[in-house]
């Protein structure tokens, strides 16, 4: 027997793998049963759990409240989450205690179904999405570590416009989402000057990718943008939310990116946990991504790894694509060197006691259309409390569900957790009229109140 | 009359079981035993001597049945006694290939099948002509020919053949990969490939020593092998993949301690131990039925597709020498010789036992213990020992042995316990991929501790209270792996695999891929069905009991129309015993 080295994984890697192979939106919904089949047949065929270094782990099942530290659920969890939301939600959570507990040096949740186009009032399923997986994994975390920096790169075709929603306003969380223009494609958001509320400028950062981008446009702007980015900001979790349809065998989506491209940015980012988005190109592209993906992670030759179908000639990237992606990158860059001498006022107007953003917002998968106004306390001392007062509209029964929330972050002074408590009740005393459900989601006190129907 | 022969490491077990019919199946009886050495160069003669001996004390009475449990496979991958083997492999994109190129000569080609089994690139015949060419010219004789995916689509690997006899290249020993599993890995396949390949030529000499020796003897006798899974293969069938039974004597092991246990019939799940002189070997029952290793055996440090049955040796028995080691306790894992209190020359937890009389009622230790020379053993080591750790052991200047023998069997105790809460907790973390399962968890909840092998008397007992098990002695623990061999029964396994919307048929281990005819339809119970069907016929046993042990069923989508399904499922038929023998003495 000629002697050969047997593979080990430079990084230790813990792979969350759960495909829930029983459970879909509907038969045909591209969030289906198999959707993750042809992905476990590649990582059964290639031998990656034999490899020395990467470790197959089970997923926890998140619990209701762990659910309703990051959404506010309406009416409630059992309403909006199926357990196998739970389960997702739950391998999440599993990845980050796995890589923050030192049991390996890096994890990958391979989980459906995603999260990333959930806020924080939860009224139904929008783009696929119930739950947001990574904002309950995020404040999972946060009950150990409470002062924790994280860091997203959401690298899904579509905006990330959930995790975005719900970290608006927190200095602690930096999301970053590269993403298709939000002009050619759900959820039509991400624009370049969505930076974020005024305790947390340039907190949220958004590249909008031309439809026809390539592996070289991606990789320009993670080594151009992203990288110094995460070298100023200095994450202690840095997290991709790996979505791949970007790929070019995609059918939801417009890109262009290759396995070689995806393996290539993580390498690049160097991720300590990657969770899987979207991406529906099945049979082409997800068993040949996801495997780029984890060899990537692990440390180990990608080389190798291609779509049967793959052309080079063929993916080659437009000059017009390519100069709008340097433009793109140059302004967010300029944003990102002035983000602490900016005048916030000459951004958000006068900066009263409260920054009020009004929202329209579409459930595409539950055909819910809802309004809703966040006015954001902008304190000095603290992250502030989010108070939001949202009406929901089903389209097919054309029932109308309206709430109000008070939201307090972890990290809120005294001073603003006793205005945000005292603004609760005297909702629940004096307004209650007017609402079908007052609800107070308070992390500080790790405390969560839904009261109604009134 | 039944002949069971285990080959060992060291001795050759032999013994010779009587049927009797009963009201509830046929019961045997141990007539004889033989023991032999085991003689490394020459494992015919020693398994013959062994024979021979079984089938004086048959005297006339017809032997039906002889079932062989053997270190040859193990033996020659070991010492690497073999001719090189070339590999041919078509790994298509995917991980690096270097680390799979163990061949004496390897040939990478191109070519490519996908997971949904598409020939997505064909063979390159100018590449293949070549690469052979020089195989040849090099002199190798054997081969092994894997691509990806060939479980899904064995046509690459079927062409390759093809074009070998065509061309007619002189290669003798031949594995192709789908054969072998229908399970996923390409790396695994490989490995077991080679392996196959590598020990065919010399198992091919064996099992016409084996044919020569019996018609020498006037035996007309189905003669069986004994595989690792604990299922048996005929001697004509064993060539299909003889790499099956390389490693059997843990299955041997397991399946003794079935046979001479009431565990399948009680149907208990269970914990068996066989603590032996240098190991301890653990194995597992559910349900009364032993249980499978998650993934395929290790061979020569590969991972392999090949089955096994659930075992792990700690290296941790009878006779492990017992050395004080900067001034803490050590039980092995060397073992210098037997017990200090039956001539060896270091302090065993044999002795400890003897010390503390838990071995005193058992007559096989009785009559020739020599206590003090284990008192006196054990002693020695009280000066080295830490005092900060072990003061306690010292009363008024006396060191108090009891004390100090009761902590060696504790040390003992608790690792072995330990070892028994990991196998647990590991098979109850094992991944699930569904729903259902995830919420319906696993748990294995052992009752019963089934014991054997020298010291099992003294430490059973001692085991059973820690685990909260009951206990339960297994006895004849000298030949329990060769009454495992000899009444284990044959297991197969089968892969069906139905595709209606790429619209092919593949039953893997069978190599059948073909289109679907037109208007052939399948539904999952018409997948079990063929999977039963087809176990049953490549057992050639039209009434074996097979159970579906895996089914899958996806529709395949595009767009949003369904275009078809995918079905897979896996049938076997699973290890046990042909019948269980009843004997109170060994004869």
């Amino acid at each position: 027997m000629r002697k050969v080295e047997r593979l080990k994984a430079r990084n230790r890697l813990g792979l969350i793998f759960f495909p829930a192979f029983d459970w879909e939106i509907d038969p045909t919904h591209p969030e289906r049963q198999e959707r993750l089949l042809y992905t476990r047949d590649q990582v059964f065929e290639e031998g990656l759990l034999d490899i020395e270094g990467i470790i197959e782990y089970k997923p926890e099942i998140a619990t209701a409240e762990d659910i309703l530290r990051a959404n506010i659920c309406v009416p409630d969890v059992e309403a909006v989450c199926t357990t196998s939301h739970l389960i997702s939600a739950g391998g999440a959570i599993r990845a980050a205690e796995l890589v923050l507990e030192g049991e390996v040096d890096k994890a990958f949740a391979i989980v459906r179904p995603p999260g990333h186009h959930a806020f924080r009032v939860v009224h139904g399923a929008r783009g696929f999405c119930n739950i947001n997986n990574e904002a309950v994994m995020v404040e999972a975390i946060r009950k150990k570590y409470p002062d924790i920096k994280i860091a997203f790169v959401d690298t899904d075709a579509h905006h990330a416009d959930g995790t975005q929603e719900i970290y608006y306003h927190d200095p602690n969380v930096l999301n970053i989402s590269i993403h298709q223009d939000g002009r050619t494609l759900y959820p039509g958001t991400g624009f370049l000057h969505e930076l974020g509320g005024p305790g947390a400028f340039a907190r949220t950062l958004n590249v909008p990718l031309p439809p026809g981008t390539t592996d070289e446009g991606l990789l320009y702007v993670v080594e151009e943008f992203i990288l110094p980015v995460l070298e100023d900001f200095k994450p202690d979790l840095l997290i991709n939310s790996a979505g791949q349809d970007n790929h070019y065998s995609d059918p939801l989506t417009n890109m262009r990116v290759s396995a070689q491209g995806y393996a290539r940015m993580n390498a690049l980012l160097d991720p300590d946990l990657a969770i899987l988005q979207g991406g529906y190109s099945i049979e082409s592209a997800l068993p040949y991504v996801n495997v780029g993906i984890i060899l990537a992670m692990a440390g180990l030759d990608y080389s190798y790894v291609r779509e049967p179908d793959y052309d080079a000639g063929k993916l080659k990237q437009d000059r017009a694509i390519t100069e709008d992606i340097q433009r793109k990158v140059e302004w967010l860059q300029r944003i990102w060197e002035e983000r602490d001498s900016i005048d916030l006022e000459k951004v958000f107007g006068k900066l009263d006691k409260f920054y009020t953003r009004d929202k329209d917002i579409y459930y595409d998968t539950d055909g819910i259309s809802e309004t809703q106004q966040e006015k954001v306390r902008v304190c000095p001392d603290c992250p502030g409390y989010i108070l939001i007062d949202s009406t929901a509209v089903r389209s097919y029964s054309g029932r109308r569900t309206r709430i109000y929330a008070v939201s307090i972050p972890r990290l809120s002074c005294d001073n603003c957790h006793r205005e945000a408590t005292e603004e609760f009740e005297e909702m629940l005393s004096s307004h209650r009229g007017r609402y079908d459900y007052i609800y107070l989601q308070d992390l500080k006190k790790d405390k969560y109140i839904a009261r109604g129907p009134f | 009359m039944i002949i069971g022969i285990d080959v060992g490491g060291t001795h050759t077990d032999g013994v010779l079981l009587a049927g009797e019919k009963s009201p509830a199946g046929v019961r045997h009886e141990i007539i004889a035993t033989s023991k032999v050495r085991t003689k490394k160069d020459n494992l015919m003669s020693s398994i013959l001597e062994a024979l021979d001996v079984l089938l004086i004390a048959a005297g006339k009475t017809e032997i039906r049945r002889i079932v062989l449990s053997t270190t040859l496979a193990a033996n020659v991958i070991v010492e690497e006694k073999y001719d090189p083997v070339g590999l041919i492999l078509i790994p298509g994109p995917g991980l690096n290939p270097e680390h799979l190129l163990i061949g004496e000569e390897n040939l990478l080609l191109s070519g490519y099948i996908n997971h949904r089994g598409k020939e997505v690139k064909g063979l390159d015949r100018e590449e293949l002509l070549q690469g052979l060419d020089k195989m040849r010219e090099r002199d190798i004789r054997n081969l092994a020919i894997v691509s990806k995916f060939s479980t899904r689509n064995p046509g690459l690997e079927e062409e390759i053949l093809e074009f070998i006899r065509e061309k007619g290249y002189p290669f003798e020993n031949i594995t192709v990969g789908h054969q072998l599993s229908g399970r996923l890995s390409f790396p695994r396949r490989v490995f077991t490939a080679y392996f196959n390949t590598a020990i065919m030529a010399v198992y091919r000499d064996f099992v016409s020593a084996v044919k020569k020796a019996l018609a020498e003897r006037n035996l007309d006798t189905e003669v069986y092998i004994l595989k690792c899974d604990g299922g048996t293969v005929s001697l004509d069938r064993v060539m299909m993949a003889p790499i099956e039974t390389v490693n059997s004597g843990p299955a041997a092991s397991i399946m003794g301690t079935m046979a001479m246990s009431r565990v399948h019939l009680t149907k208990e799940t269970a914990i068996a131990l066989d603590i032996g002189g240098t190991t301890t070997d653990i194995g597992l029952f559910i349900n009364g039925e032993p249980v499978f290793m998650p993934e395929g055996i290790e061979i020569n440090g590969l991972p392999s597709l090949i089955r096994g049955l659930y075992s792990l040796s700690l290296p941790l028995g009878g006779d492990s020498r017992i050395s004080v080691v900067e001034g803490r306790i050590k039980i092995g894992p060397e073992r210098d010789g037997p017990a200090a209190a039956f001539g060896g020359p270091s302090p065993t937890p044999t002795d400890a036992l003897l010390v503390l009389g838990y071995l005193q009622e058992d007559p096989a230790y009785e009559a020739s213990a020599d206590l003090q020379a284990a008192r006196g053993a054990l002693a020695q080591l009280a000066g080295e020992l830490d005092p900060v750790g072990y003061g306690s052991f010292w009363q008024d200047g006396e060191f108090n042995l009891t004390g100090f023998a009761r902590n060696i069997i504790d040390l003992m105790l608790d690792s072995i316990v330990g070892t028994i809460r990991e196998i647990l907790a590991r098979l109850e973390n094992k991944p699930v991929y569904t729903i259902s399962e995830l919420l319906a968890g696993i748990e294995i909840n052992p009752k019963v501790l089934l014991a054997m092998g020298g010291p099992a008397k003294g430490l059973s007992p001692l085991l059973a209270e820690k685990l909260g098990y009951r206990e339960e002695l297994v006895p004849y623990a000298k030949v329990a792996n060769a009454v495992g061999a000899a009444l284990a029964r044959p297991t197969l396994q089968t892969t069906v695999r139905v595709d209606t919307a790429a619209s092919y048929l593949n039953i893997v281990e069978a190599g059948v891929h073909r289109k679907l005819k037109p208007g052939e339809r399948y539904e999952l119970e018409d997948v079990e069905e063929l999977a039963i069907t087809w176990t049953r016929k490549r057992a050639e046993d039209e009434a074996a009991a097979v159970e579906i042990t895996e089914r899958e069923s996806f529709n395949v989508i595009r767009g949003f129309s369904t275009l078809g399904k995918i079905m897979e499922v896996k049938a076997q038929i699973k290890p046990g015993l042909i019948s269980r023998p009843e004997g109170s003495e060994i004869g």
